[in-house]
């Protein structure tokens, strides 16, 4: 099921980079890319990290995956990135904090919200750790 | 050298000007149009001061005997193309190697790129929507359910293209179609519940390009641009959230649950 859950993450991706106008090869690295954010959350969850951290260290990631790929093809880092994190995106959060809502359920809407957007906050995190390392990075070694 | 002489500012300014516009409208970030902008100015001699948001480009600029020359340039409507940016900082890395009618001539074959088929969306989007039904744990029947809906939003957003409505209204729609082709599956009985296979073809309505383009916005230091973004992205998430919820609400009333 692992495996298959990864295969899964690859082909999502490769559907999303076609939505977004991706073409050529990189849609191929932008592929390996989601599976590559998949995987990594699916293990850091079977590790039992809070989800919070499991989010944020599978985009941060995710994110050192794009630059430097980025950098070897010559793009630039959206065009991979952006459709490697999909199978991330917290869909579910949004569809579960109204579904509870038009419930009547007001207690657990407010708990799925903010789930969702404690999700949304720690990918950001990790894609700012992410770049501003890179940015550091390139800024030395000129 | 000689050439570069003759090119008058003005000329220059529209280039640069230009191939900003295509990477904001492609879905670029808004840092990097004016980093483009500025790259291609100092390429060919000419000090360009340049202000991008998400709906306008200003940009003007000042030659060796202090004359300024400027201009704006709206951007009506935006779209995702993410080859077009590709391409763009493709060039721009190489700009050494062109001169200014051979960068004018790749600009507008650039601009020229049309987006994927019509054939090509639909099936991406029908399966991408499937796809997700694997990683919300959903069996077979689920994986239908997402793939018609998927094939739903897809025609949906084909037929709408057209009218350039606000995008607001298109993903209220699109966030009703999913779940009502999910809510219809489960009243005739195909699937147990309506909610993977609904969560699985919003996914094709999340904001992520905006999502990623405002933290990109918000780390280059373009704060004013990151937040109407994030507003765009919290606006997108809104419209599917209540689009959905209006039509399971119906068929909780209506449906015979």
């Amino acid at each position: 099921m692992f495996f298959i859950e990864v295969i899964f993450a690859f082909f999502i991706t490769i559907s999303f980079a076609i939505l977004f106008n991706v073409r050529g090869k990189l849609i191929i690295y932008s592929g390996i890319g989601g599976a590559i954010s998949w995987l990594f959350y699916l293990l850091f969850t079977k590790e039992g990290y809070s989800y919070s951290t499991c989010y944020l260290l599978a985009t941060a990631i995710t994110a050192f995956y794009s630059e430097i790929v980025a950098k070897r093809l010559q793009t630039t880092v959206p065009t991979l990135l952006i459709a490697a994190l999909i199978p991330m995106a917290p869909g579910g959060g949004v569809y579960y904090t109204m579904l509870y809502l038009i419930q009547n359920k007001y207690q657990d809407s407010i708990l799925k919200g903010m789930e969702t957007s404690i999700i949304a906050g720690s990918m950001a995190l990790g894609i700012i750790l992410v770049t501003t390392f890179f940015r550091i990075f390139h800024l030395t070694k000129r | 050298m000689q050439n570069k002489q003759l090119i008058t500012e003005h000329r220059v300014l529209q280039l640069a000007t230009f191939a900003g516009k295509i990477v904001l409208t492609s879905g670029g970030e808004v840092y990097r149009v004016e980093d483009i902008i500025a790259r291609i100015g100092q390429h060919f001699n000419l000090k360009i001061d340049c202000f991008a948001t998400l709906t306008c480009i200003i940009v003007s600029g000042k030659n060796i005997d202090d004359e300024v020359v400027s201009l704006v340039e709206r951007i009506s409507s935006r779209s995702t193309n993410l080859d077009k940016i590709h391409q763009v900082h493709k060039l721009i890395n190489e700009i050494e190697k062109y001169s200014f009618s051979e960068l004018k001539k790749s600009l507008e074959n650039i601009n020229k790129i049309s987006p994927y088929s019509f054939g090509m969306n639909f099936i991406a989007s029908a399966l991408g929507a499937a796809s997700f039904v694997v990683s919300f744990k959903g069996g077979p029947n689920d994986f239908a359910a997402a793939f018609v809906a998927g094939c739903g939003v897809a025609l949906f957003s084909y037929i709408i293209s057209g009218l350039q409505l606000n995008s607001f209204f298109i993903n209220l729609i699109s966030g009703a179609i999913c779940a009502f082709i999910s809510n219809l599956f489960y009243v005739n009985g195909i699937i147990t519940t309506p909610s993977i296979s609904t969560i699985s073809s919003l996914m094709l309505l999340v904001p992520g390009v905006a999502f990623i383009n405002s933290i990109r916005d918000i780390i280059a230091g373009d704060l004013v641009s990151g937040t109407s973004r994030a507003m765009e992205v919290l606006m997108i998430g809104g419209a599917i959230a209540i689009g959905a919820g209006l039509v399971t609400k119906l068929f909780f009333n209506f449906g015979g649950f």
